[in-house]
C-alpha cells in the first residue's frame, strides 16, 4: 500500500528554500576561493623565501670559489704568459721572408749562361739584378720567362731593362729592375721544381 | 577606562548593525557582500602579492642559474689551475723565451747567427745593428746587418736554414756582389724577433688558456733542436740555377 505524500508547504517556501541554497553555495564558493587564494599566497611567499635562502647560500659559495681562484693567480699568470708567447711564436713561425722567396723564385728562372754579379732587394717589392752574358739569346729567354704570366703565375708585375751594354770582349752587361707580387715559399718551391724539370729535359735532349 | 572604551565600541557596532538591518539596500544585497569582499581580497592578493612574488621568483630563478653557472665555471677554472705543474710551465716558458726572448738579447742573436754562418760556410766580415725598434708581424725585432763572404751554395743554404734557427729570425734585404776571387759578398738584414713580457691581467671569469698539444710538441721540438744544432735539422732549400753567380 503506497503512502500518499502531500506537500502542504506553500509554493513560496520552496522558492525561498531554493534561493537560500543558491546563496549558501555562492557564500561557500567565495569563502573557498578566498581560502585557496590565501593558501596560494602563503605558498608563493614560502617559495620566495626558500629561493632567497638558496641564493644567499650560492653567493657565499661563489665568494669562497672566487677566493680560491684568486689564490691561484700566480699559476694563472704563468699559464697566460706561456700561452701568449707560444701564440706569438706560432704566428712568427708561419711568417715567411718575402725577400728570400723572391730570391729563390727569380734565381730559378735564370738560364745557365747568365752570370749575376749583383742581386739587390729594394723597397716596394723590387729587385735589381745586374749581370752579364755572352749570349743575347739567353738574356732574351730570361726576360721572356720573366714576362710569361703563365709561367710566373702573375707573380712578376714588371721587368724593366734599365741598362744594356756590350763590351769589347763581346760580353753583354744588363741591369734589370723587377717588380714582384707577394711570393710564398710554396710558389718559390714550385718554380724551382719546374726549373729542375726543364734542366733534366734539356740534358736528356742534348744526350 | 579601558573597559569603557570596549563597551563604547561594542555599543557603537551594535548600533551600526541595527541600522544596517533596517537598511533595505543592505537587506537586499547582503548575500553578495561576502563574495564581493572575497573577490576584492583575491584581486588585492593577486595584484599586490602573488604577481610580484612570482616575478621575483622568476628573477631569482635566473639569478640562481647564473650563480650556479659562475660557480661551475670558477670551480672548473680552479681545478685547471690546480692541475698546472708550475715547474714544467716555468721550464717551457724558459724554452719559449729562447725562441722569442723578452728583450733584444743581442749576444744571443749574434751567437745564433754565427753558428748559422759557420754551419753554412759563410765568413762574417762585418756586423752592425740598426738602432730603434722595428715591428714586424706584430712583434718587435732587432735588425742585424751582416756582411759575409762565401759562395752561392752557402748563401742559399744559409737562407734556407735561417728558418731552422732556434731563435726566430727572418732575412730582410739581400744584397749580393761578386768579389775578385770568384766568390761572392752577401749583405743581409736579419730581423731577430723579441717580445717584451706583457702585463698580465685576466678577469676572474675568463677561462685559462692552456698550451695546446701542438704547443707542447713544438716545445719538445725546440728542446731536441737545441741539442742537435742547425746542421742536423731538415732543410727545404728550393732548387734553381746551381750557382747564380757563375
Amino acid at each position: 500500500m503506497s503512502k500518499l505524500l502531500i506537500n502542504l508547504l506553500p509554493a513560496e517556501f520552496a522558492v525561498y528554500k531554493k534561493e537560500k541554497e543558491k546563496k549558501l553555495l555562492i557564500f561557500n564558493a567565495s569563502v573557498a576561493v578566498l581560502i585557496f587564494m590565501i593558501i596560494l599566497t602563503a605558498g608563493v611567499f614560502f617559495l620566495g623565501i626558500s629561493k632567497r635562502l638558496t641564493i644567499n647560500k650560492l653567493n657565499k659559495d661563489l665568494v669562497k670559489v672566487e677566493e680560491e681562484v684568486g689564490s691561484l693567480k700566480d699559476k694563472e699568470g704563468l699559464a697566460l704568459i706561456l700561452k701568449s708567447r707560444l701564440d706569438k711564436i706560432n704566428t712568427l713561425t708561419k711568417s715567411e721572408s718575402s725577400e728570400v722567396n723572391v730570391f729563390f723564385f727569380l734565381s730559378s728562372l735564370l738560364t745557365s749562361d747568365i752570370k749575376v754579379s749583383n742581386f739587390i732587394t729594394e723597397k716596394n717589392s723590387q729587385v735589381r739584378i745586374i749581370g752579364e752574358t755572352t749570349n743575347t739569346g739567353s738574356l732574351e729567354r730570361y726576360i721572356n720567362k720573366l714576362i710569361d704570366t703563365k709561367r710566373t703565375k702573375g707573380k712578376i708585375t714588371s721587368a724593366k731593362l734599365e741598362n744594356l751594354t756590350r763590351g769589347t770582349d763581346n760580353k753583354i752587361g744588363f741591369d734589370l729592375l723587377i717588380t714582384t707580387a707577394e711570393i710564398t715559399q710554396a710558389e718559390a718551391l714550385e718554380q724551382s721544381k719546374l726549373a729542375e724539370e726543364e734542366l733534366e729535359n734539356f740534358e736528356r735532349e742534348n744526350e | 577606562m579601558k573597559q569603557s572604551f570596549f563597551t563604547n565600541n561594542k555599543l557603537f557596532m551594535n548600533k551600526v548593525i541595527e541600522s544596517l538591518k533596517e537598511n533595505p539596500l543592505f537587506l537586499k544585497y547582503r548575500t553578495f557582500l561576502v563574495p564581493i569582499i572575497s573577490f576584492l581580497v583575491c584581486i588585492i592578493l593577486i595584484l599586490f602579492i602573488i604577481i610580484p612574488q612570482i616575478q621575483d621568483y622568476l628573477r631569482s630563478q635566473s639569478e640562481e642559474e647564473s650563480l650556479n653557472g659562475r660557480i661551475f665555471q670558477l670551480t672548473q677554472k680552479r681545478e685547471v689551475l690546480e692541475s698546472i705543474d708550475t715547474d714544467l710551465y716555468k721550464s717551457n716558458l724558459e724554452m719559449a723565451m729562447r725562441v722569442l726572448p723578452s728583450d733584444q738579447d743581442i749576444p744571443g742573436a749574434v751567437g745564433d747567427l754565427l753558428v748559422l754562418l759557420s754551419s753554412n760556410r759563410l765568413r762574417l766580415v762585418g756586423i752592425s745593428f740598426s738602432g730603434g725598434d722595428f715591428s714586424l708581424y706584430g712583434s718587435k725585432a732587432l735588425v742585424i746587418k751582416i756582411d759575409t763572404e762565401g759562395d752561392a751554395d752557402s748563401m742559399k743554404s744559409f737562407l734556407s736554414n735561417m728558418g731552422d734557427s732556434i731563435r726566430i729570425m727572418r732575412v730582410g734585404r739581400i744584397e749580393t756582389s761578386g768579389d775578385s776571387t770568384g766568390g761572392i759578398i752577401v749583405s743581409f738584414d736579419v730581423a731577430a724577433f723579441y717580445d717584451p713580457i706583457p702585463v698580465v691581467s685576466n678577469s676572474l671569469d675568463a677561462p685559462v688558456a692552456l698550451p695546446t698539444k701542438e704547443d707542447l710538441e713544438f716545445i719538445k721540438r725546440i728542446e731536441t733542436a737545441q741539442d742537435l744544432g742547425p746542421d742536423d735539422l731538415g732543410s727545404t732549400t728550393p732548387l734553381g740555377k746551381d750557382n747564380l753567380f757563375e
